[in-house]
């Protein structure tokens, strides 16, 4: 009885901390909107212009791309309580492929924009755009390592129920990748 | 097709793909100042976090400090962005 005590107050003591990690990791993310909303005031033209130069449909491809994934991850949560490791792999699949897809329109806008001659240093818009999106492609990045590490679960069928609280903070984790863009997509791609 | 309708992760979705639409049409769409047009699209991005967070997220299962902290994220990452935009 008390060792079961005891693992329910570690589960909830794990809950709490990944809910406190989000929640700083998200707080350094609105710092940098701030930052952003105040370039944008103090440089309007240069960042209307910068904004033109932008593709707006590779922005909202990922965008479109990461909503469905975060979709794919509550399913994922929702098949791993549930101990349905069919169905948990092959959400956890849909959501990794749905990360690379990400990358890969990340990498070939980038590479756009170097051809086109714009870098981190180009500008204040530029110094904003690069930094911020490409600290939020580390986040996916992070996020797919973390993901290809929750795929192995599947293996071990017997232990998999022990992994659910790992699987719903990967998730929690997730959601906000998806959610810190969602913002950073209408402040960059979409705000005139 | 209906199973599908009545699975809550599937109905967010379409919300969301919903709410991303009606901010491309506000873009184009909507003859206003361009000051609003940018008010307009920041509120509905922040709906689509809170709507992240209270249904993908499932904030209401996590401890009440938490749930708090996350209302005033949202409340004050969105007023913070919007008055430094319009400054």
């Amino acid at each position: 009885m008390n060792q079961q005590a005891t693992t329910i107050q570690a589960q909830a003591s794990a809950e709490t901390g990944i809910w406190a990690f989000i929640l700083a990791d998200m707080c350094i993310f609105a710092l940098y909107f701030f930052i952003f909303a105040w370039d944008k005031s103090v440089h309007p033209e240069q960042f209307a212009q910068g904004q033109a130069t932008l593709n707006i449909t590779f922005g909202g491809a990922n965008t479109i791309i990461l909503l469905i994934s975060s979709c794919f991850m509550a399913k994922a949560v929702q098949a791993a309580r549930l101990s349905d490791v069919a169905r948990y792999t092959h959400y956890i699949r849909l959501t990794i492929l749905c990360g690379c897809l990400f990358l890969v329109i990340k990498a070939v806008e980038y590479s756009d924009k170097l051809a086109e001659g714009y870098h981190v240093a180009s500008n204040e818009f530029y110094r904003d755009y690069f930094a911020f999106t490409g600290l939020h492609m580390l986040h996916v990045i992070i996020g797919l390592l973390v993901l290809g590490y929750a795929l192995q679960f599947r293996k071990d069928k017997q232990a998999f129920s022990t992994h659910t609280l790992f699987i719903e903070n990967t998730g929690l984790y997730w959601h906000m990748v998806d959610l810190l863009w969602v913002v950073l997509f209408t402040f960059i791609y979409l705000v005139p | 097709m209906s199973n599908l309708l009545k699975d809550k992760a599937t109905i967010v979705l379409v919300i969301l793909l919903a709410l991303t639409l009606l901010s491309w049409l506000m873009l184009y769409a909507l003859k206003l100042e361009p000051k609003t047009v940018g008010v307009l699209l920041l509120v509905l991005a922040f709906v689509k976090v809170q709507l992240i967070i209270s249904q993908y997220m499932e904030l209401n299962k996590a401890i009440f400090p938490i749930r708090i902290a996350f209302w005033l994220w949202t409340a004050c990452a969105c007023g913070i962005s919007i008055w430094m935009y319009l400054r």
